[in-house]
């Protein structure tokens, strides 16, 4: 009995002494065994690891809640280049109803809207890295700067031109409300073109990315995108400096024309010479559980049609959105490549025809066969990259500059000769640079790139050119100017009512 | 079969119809199509069906999950009598436990989008899970001149929590068969083997308290009781991470005054008073919520991509990060103060039994994910945002009786519960938390200060059009169209705000998923050697939010009340015409999704006989029952989807029925055997 009660004391004692060290507050503080803590002091491997995550925004084409946001497609639903296709209207319907200027606050683009709006919280995050570098090399730093500067010029410029007056931030937002001011869309201009100036100046970034730095951007992506930024927004103040930037890439010699069109969307000519800037997309990593990871790009499957059998073997089956119109086909002359190295013609029987059916399918991306190699969700993992900027858009660029918007050509770059080039490789007659063939030239060349809409909006053409009443194709739709800025998410809206920060819907749109 | 009822099961071997395929060009087109056990082809889905699949064929999959568990728990303690009436009791528990999956999954088909898997693979995991626990509490109890019972209590404890993971997956096995469905009989490239480990994310998560307590009691008449308690959580930041909850409990047995104890009528044994009020904790977050953590993953090739001449990859992977969800350094423990009033009581020699409580909890700076727009771009910090109050009734009700060798039981409980959200933290006070676009749906559960927390939120309607005469006559004060787009047989929306538009500002709250009154009855009766026991459960006031048809795919298979919608003047008022196009909107978020969801429900029902003693103990069996038992196996309710009881995960979407599996009836055959 007697050692019983010896033994429980020396237990209790022991217990005891174990459970007094656990009292502290040393004993409560956990630390993680995986992440570093945001905000704190960056080596250049940190800074090149938020940098990627700031990169991997362009690889995002699709989002976990059931929204198929291909940037590149987005563009081109409410051109004249496209229908909406898919199984019926009401599959993908804010989609449908984008193509049909009819979108609600309801019915928009969440995901794009999250997509890029991510894109613009991570440039954050690496642009205040950089000020907290420790040991990283000045001229590393300006680069790394630079970099993150064009991304967030690249993504917010999306924001800008499908929504326009946007809230904008360039720190976390993470003080209570948790929330931006609303901007009105020439401020976001001048937002955007802060950054993409910090990106253009000379010495920060090279002309061109080669070898290890293949992917990242490039002086030449700068320029590029302060010079799509600029005419969109019709700032005749900057034509001078865009004509001349265009004109530095041309005399630079870093890019060319790619000969073969139909050629240059295939896997092995990714990053060809005439590519200034694309998406790195490889055929992995993206799930129907996680659209927010991976590699791949649903675009290809998204616009392929549906229970494809070719022939030939080289393309694939997918889901039957965006066909291409008639009309599209036909702007082609007799002989120019660009037609059948955009547009799929296929016969009836080798497919499933769905809603707004035409017969003609995008090509340039077009879900190919070995594209998209298992295991994983295959559909999500095509391996195109998307072309941001061709030296194509630069040459076409500088053609309107010069003879549209009457800028006086830079020395040794003749303008005609410009279009010349484009209309040799495609394989036409050269024709003379009118308004009429400059517009009706960059149509033919951009056709599935995201270009059309934009360049409507911007060159005022849109209400008469959209508006139409094709009841056969279910395309009965009224374009006005105001339209061209989509609702802002209805969550968005109802999240920040009530507040100094309460967004103020787009134009009329309910 | 129940994604069209034109497709059967089986595949046949011919058919005219272009969407039913036959076995041959399933199989041609898809070699890895499921079939059964038999070998059987089952029927693949017709276009149009998106990801949506045979169901039956789903439950062929060539796939399997195995999980496995091993659970060591233990608890050694100590207890030392110091003084007389002094003792100290110190403890040590432990659980430790090992848990992991296998799983394979051979090629399949069984629709074309995001079911069509080519490769085989196989996956492997591995986890390990230590918490201990030590509690040392000193206990002092002493009596008064033999009325006064006092105890005080004093003690310490810590817990803690460990954990580790490693696991593993692998593609192209060796062969078909299960019994090779292993890691180590799998081939394909290194490249594609995936290893992962760890532990968890954070090397402990650990918990401590200090306690105090009182408890006097006088005779037997009064008692009280006081506690207060300071706990600490590694889930807070420093300073944050101790708070202090204190309660009182008092009690009066009414019957033990001296004045009543001799002195009160037969029919009533006792009588107790209750009264409590005291603050409660909660911490239950995620590890690291006060700060902000770099979220891996977030990768990028350089360099080259991917090659598909050659299938390798080119470039090199730079490891990408940017920081998760918002930090929110103030994050401290929720608290909540509930009251509670109430009495037992006992009458006819505790035959009858009733009891009563009121009670009433305010939650204050509740633990929730702050409702941020998603443009912030980075996951929404956790606050303590919300306040909240529930108060509630319970009532309870026992009666047993013996006549002979009949004895049976009843009791039965009921409770009532009021819910309101007083502050949700936001400045507008109003958060969506469930939004369905591309159906169409629209934004369907809301909270609000001031209301039921959360509510089903949609438009009113008002009918259907009948004709295009009640459509052009659908017009607001200035005499425009309401709904301009609508044609005969679609719904007519209210206008709910009055502004002379139908939109979103005409959102208004429709139901509410959480019961007004939740009810249980059980009944238990013996008869001879035969025993019944019969458990009810049921709940009154709530609604069903019927999200259970897919809004978006036209062809999709309907409920059956698709068949009572409009079809022509008068033919319904209620549930709208059948279109693709839909241009009235007629199925965004509104009261036609609305269903009463009150049910009673025979949740337990038991009949057992136990076989005379006489006849078993001959083969050495102390008691032989055998019984027949059965889970829901009735239920009354007007509900007409698959299942008012829907499990639906999180809170918020209590009510909203997406479809998704019944809980099924079961009927069992038992014995129960003591030797």
């Amino acid at each position: 009995m007697k050692k019983c009660i010896l033994l429980s004391i020396i237990t209790a004692v022991l217990i005891g002494m174990l459970s007094i060290t656990s009292c502290s507050d040393d004993f409560l503080t956990a630390s993680s065994t995986e992440k570093l803590e945001a905000g704190g002091t960056a080596t250049e491997g940190s800074i090149l690891s938020n940098l990627a995550s700031a990169y991997q925004i362009l690889l995002f084409d699709s989002y976990a809640n059931s929204n198929y946001n291909a940037v590149l497609l987005m563009s081109d639903l409410r051109s004249d280049d496209l229908y909406k296709g898919g199984g019926s209207a009401g599959d993908q319907e804010q989609l449908y109803k984008l193509s049909q200027f009819t979108s609600t606050a309801a019915s928009t683009l969440d995901g794009l809207w999250s997509i890029y709006f991510t894109g613009l919280a991570r440039c954050n995050n690496v642009i205040i890295s950089c000020d907290n570098a420790v040991g990283v090399k000045e001229e590393k730093l300006e680069q790394f700067k630079a970099e993150a500067h064009f991304l967030r010029a690249y993504y917010v410029h999306l924001l800008w031109k499908f929504w326009g007056n946007i809230p904008y931030f360039e720190e976390p937002l993470s003080d209570p409300p948790y929330m931006a001011k609303q901007l009105p869309a020439d401020s976001i201009y001048n937002k955007i073109m802060k950054d993409v100036d910090f990106a253009c100046v000379e010495g920060r970034l090279p002309m061109e990315t080669t070898g290890n730095d293949l992917g990242r951007v490039s002086r030449a992506a700068a320029l590029m995108l302060r010079a799509r930024v600029v005419l969109y927004q019709k700032d005749e103040s900057r034509y001078p400096q865009i004509t001349n930037d265009m004109a530095t890439i041309i005399k630079s010699g870093k890019y060319e024309l790619f000969e073969d069109f139909d050629a240059m969307w295939e896997d092995e000519n990714e990053f060809c010479k005439e590519s200034i800037f694309e998406s790195n997309q490889l055929p992995e990593g993206k799930s129907w559980g996680n659209a927010w990871s991976g590699y791949g790009t649903n675009l290809p499957a998204f616009i392929s049609p549906a229970d494809l059998k070719d022939p030939d073997g080289i393309f694939k089956g997918g889901w039957g959105f965006g066909p291409v119109r008639q009309a599209a086909y036909d702007m082609y002359e007799q002989g120019d490549k660009r037609r059948d190295g955009s547009i799929n013609k296929w016969d009836d029987g080798l497919y499933t025809p769905r809603f707004q059916n035409t017969g003609l399918f995008q090509r340039k991306y077009a879900a190919r066969v070995g594209y998209n190699p298992p295991p994983g969700d295959v559909d999500l993992n095509y391996c195109n990259n998307l072309r941001i900027f061709r030296y194509a858009e630069t040459l076409l660029n500088y053609v309107e500059l010069v003879k549209m918007h009457g800028q006086s050509e830079v020395d040794g770059v003749n303008a005609q000769a410009c279009l010349d080039q484009i209309r040799e490789r495609a394989g036409v007659s050269p024709i003379q640079a009118t308004d009429e063939n400059i517009k009706l030239e960059r149509r033919r060349e951009f056709l599935g790139e995201g270009m059309r809409f934009w360049d409507l909006v911007r060159w005022g053409d849109a209400p008469t050119v959209l508006t139409e009443n094709e009841s056969e194709h279910n395309s009965v739709r009224t374009f006005e100017e105001w339209m061209k800025y989509l609702p802002i998410p209805q969550g968005e809206m109802e999240k920040t009512k009530g507040t100094e920060f309460e967004l103020k819907q787009n134009g009329n749109w309910k | 079969m129940a994604f069209n009822p034109r497709i059967p099961v089986y595949a046949p071997e011919t058919s005219d119809d272009p969407d039913i395929q036959p076995i041959s060009a399933i199989l041609a087109a898809h070699p890895y199509a499921v079939t059964d056990k038999k070998g059987r082809v089952f029927s693949i889905p017709p276009a149009g069906f998106q990801e949506i699949a045979n169901p039956v064929a789903m439950l062929n999959q060539p796939r399997s999950d195995r999980w496995n568990s091993d659970k060591f728990v233990g608890t050694f303690w100590g207890e030392v009598d110091i003084l007389p009436g002094l003792k100290f009791r110190s403890s040590y528990g432990f659980d430790l436990a090992f848990w992991g999956d296998d799983g394979y999954e051979f090629p399949y088909f069984l629709a074309t989008q995001g079911k069509d898997v080519n490769q085989s693979s196989v996956w492997s995991q591995m986890n390990r899970g230590f918490k201990w626990q030590v509690e040392n509490v000193f206990t002092y109890n002493k009596i008064f001149s033999d009325i006064h019972n006092l105890t005080f209590v004093l003690g310490q404890s810590a817990q803690k929590y460990t954990y580790r993971q490693l696991g593993g997956s692998d593609y192209d096995l060796l062969g078909t068969d299960p019994k090779l469905a292993t890691i180590n009989a799998a081939t394909a490239d290194r490249d594609k083997e995936r290893i992962y480990g760890g532990t968890g994310g954070f090397d402990f998560t650990s918990l401590a308290s200090y306690f105090g307590r009182v408890d006097y009691n006088y005779a037997e008449r009064y008692m009280l009781q006081a506690t207060v308690r300071r706990d600490g959580s590694s889930r807070f930041g420093p300073n944050n991470k101790w708070a202090i909850f204190p309660a009182v409990s008092v009690g009066w047995n009414v019957l033990n005054e001296p004045f009543l104890i001799d002195n009160h009528p037969d029919w009533i044994e006792a009588l107790k008073l209750r009264f409590s009020w005291g603050k409660n904790g909660n911490e239950n977050i995620g590890n690291f919520r006060y700060t902000s953590l770099m979220d891996g993953g977030q990768n990028y090739y350089f360099g080259g991509g991917y090659s598909v001449a050659t299938g390798t990859k080119t470039g090199t992977m730079q490891y990408g990060t940017s920081p998760s969800a918002l930090p929110n350094p103030s994050v401290k423990w929720e608290e909540s103060e509930q009251t509670n009033l109430g009495f037992d009581a006992y009458f006819l020699r505790t035959a009858l039994t009733f009891s009563f409580d009121y009670f009433k909890k305010k939650t204050n700076g509740m633990l929730m994910d702050q409702p941020i727009p998603s443009y912030v771009g980075q996951g929404a910090p956790i606050g303590n945002v919300g306040n909240m109050e529930n108060w509630g009734l319970e009532f309870e009700v026992g009666w047993k009786q013996v006549v002979g060798d009949f004895r049976y039981n009843i009791s039965a409980n009921a409770s009532y519960l009021r819910n309101k959200l007083i502050k949700l933290g936001t400045a507008s006070g109003e958060a969506i938390y469930e939004t369905a676009g591309a159906s169409g749906l629209g934004s369907f559960i809301k909270g609000q200060n001031g209301e039921v927390w959360p509510f089903f939120y949609g438009y009113k309607t008002d009918g259907i059009f009948q004709n295009q005469a009640e459509v052009d006559a659908y017009v607001n004060s200035k005499g425009q169209k309401y709904q301009p787009k609508a044609q005969p047989g679609d719904v007519r929306f209210v206008d709910f705000n009055g502004d002379g538009v139908v939109d979103d500002n005409d959102k208004t709250k429709i139901g509410k998923g959480m019961p007004d009154w939740t009810f249980g009855l059980s009944l238990g009766a013996e008869w001879k050697k035969f025993d019944l026991n019969l458990f009810f459960q049921g709940t009154a006031g709530n609604d069903m939010f019927d999200f259970s048809m897919r809004g978006d795919i036209p062809a999709m298979n309907r409920p059956s009340w698709m068949l009572q919608r409009w079809h022509g003047e008068g033919t319904s008022n209620k549930i709208p015409r059948m279109t693709s196009a839909d241009p009235n909107g007629n199925w965004r978020s509104s009261d036609l999704y609305i269903k009463n969801g009150s049910f009673l429900r025979l949740k337990t029902a038991q009949l057992g006989y136990t076989l005379p003693a006489m006849w078993t103990k001959k083969i050495a069996i102390q008691q032989l029952r055998i019984y027949i038992s059965a889970e829901n196996l009735l239920t009354f309710t007007g509900y007409d989807g698959f299942d008012p009881e829907v499990a639906t995960g999180d809170y918020t979407r209590i009510g909203v029925d997406r479809g998704v599996y019944p809980q099924s009836r079961t009927l069992y055959l038992g014995a129960n055997i003591s030797f």
